[in-house]
């Protein structure tokens, strides 16, 4: 799998909702993905935290509410780090 | 139309079928389940607590709060507004359970950070306003409310409400008893939202601002009853709240009290560590424990360990003695 933010996104996201990376589409969220509860959703945060070195806001944790809008705030976060 | 691929979907889509009987009800469900589907579980677990009442109770409340809103209800930004306080906790919570410790380290920075902050503080206010009808918890507190402290409430002389808040007990109060409420806050934005939550629901709220850590301005054993929900783990020495509203009740007089153990907000100062706790303190403030809800907020989890995040409410009544006050 690539190394891509995406690639590393989607390995983050199997890893804690327990479900196969291929599996994982923009529109994946706890509506699809049975797994994606509360806890979940706190666990994605502090995953994605510990894997881009990235500290999340309320709003960007609120804003990640599906695969596609994760990535969209994980870039931003990155972005926003700088180099 | 795909099938519904998992329950909480097949729970939203079983919920919109209800639109007819509490339209404000399901309107608020798709605003916020929209936001953030999994929410839907807390919600859902709300509903399955007494479908029938948080249906009826459930669209009553809204109901105030759409007439309560100049222009009526702004039900999005009602919806952003509760999803930010749940998953405020959320954050929090965690947050508490890798410290050990709240963040907020003085009620004086509460004080400053979220009761004089009108654009908080009025989130805030429409947050934990809906969470007494979509967190399973608070809806059950709401009808231990209802149907275990209203019929307790005997005599003449008005409630007392220590930390008003959102109004919404004592708007229920008067409907369902027709007593006047003398109701408290230190935060001029909550006495603003009380009085149009009162307004709303046509009930008789006497609303005065105060300390409630320097104490309460009410005439010793003149109260009928108390109600302080959700308010002595917000200051540092909850045992004074205590001793004051003793003080102000009539002999016998019910107190309702709310509080939370172990349970992150973004203005809880005091940290109870467990429902044992929470028995002593009442006790040592001269309050005896006649009936009592303590629920995990995670589901399955113990509610009588240490560390463990709990809803508690009690109804207490004066153990008797002098009833001594600081005012």
């Amino acid at each position: 799998m690539s190394d891509t933010t995406e690639g590393r996104l989607r390995r983050v996201f199997a890893g804690v909702l327990r479900v196969e990376a291929e599996g994982l589409e923009p529109g994946s969220s706890p509506e699809t993905v049975e797994t994606w509860d509360s806890l979940a959703h706190l666990m994605l945060v502090s995953a994605v935290e510990s894997e881009f070195g990235v500290s999340l806001t309320i709003d960007e944790v609120i804003e990640m509410a599906s695969f596609a809008k994760a990535l969209a705030v994980v870039e931003h976060a990155v972005a926003a780090r700088g180099p | 139309m795909t099938a519904p691929t998992t329950a909480r979907a097949a729970w939203r889509a079983a919920i919109r079928t209800r639109r007819a009987a509490a339209p404000r009800l399901v309107r608020l469900v798709e605003e916020v389940v929209a936001l953030q589907p999994y929410l839907a579980d807390s919600i859902a677990a709300a509903e399955a607590v007494d479908p029938a009442r948080f249906r009826s109770i459930g669209e009553h409340r809204l109901e105030i709060m759409d007439r309560a809103a100049p222009g009526g209800a702004d039900w999005p930004a009602i919806a952003r507004r509760f999803v930010r306080f749940s998953v405020e906790h959320l954050v929090l919570q965690r947050r508490l359970e890798r410290t050990g410790r709240y963040d907020v380290r003085s009620s004086d920075e509460a004080d400053e950070r979220v009761y004089r902050n009108r654009e908080v503080m009025e989130g805030y206010l429409d947050g934990i306003h809906v969470s007494l009808i979509f967190w399973p918890n608070h809806f059950r507190f709401l009808l231990f409310f209802l149907d275990r402290f209203l019929r307790r409430l005997e005599g003449a002389g008005p409630v007392v409400e220590a930390g008003i808040g959102h109004g919404a007990h004592a708007a229920l109060l008067s409907r369902e008893t027709g007593r006047p409420i003398l109701g408290f806050d230190i935060s001029p934005h909550a006495l603003q939202y009380a009085r149009r939550t009162a307004e709303a629901a046509g009930a008789r709220v006497a609303l005065s601002h105060a300390d409630l850590r320097r104490g309460l301005p009410v005439r010793t054993g003149s109260a009928a009853g108390a109600i302080c929900g959700e308010m002595i783990e917000h200051v540092e020495d909850p045992a004074s709240v205590l001793r004051e509203l003793r003080r102000a009740l009539a002999p016998g007089a019910p107190l309702f009290v709310t509080t939370a153990a172990f349970a992150a907000n973004v203005d809880h100062v005091h940290l109870f560590r467990s429902a044992a706790d929470i028995r002593t303190l009442l006790r040592s403030s001269g309050l005896s424990v006649e009936e009592e809800v303590v629920l995990p907020v995670r589901p399955g989890g113990d509610p009588e360990a240490r560390d463990v995040a709990l809803n508690y409410a009690a109804i207490c009544r004066s153990t008797g003695g002098p009833r001594r006050g600081v005012s």
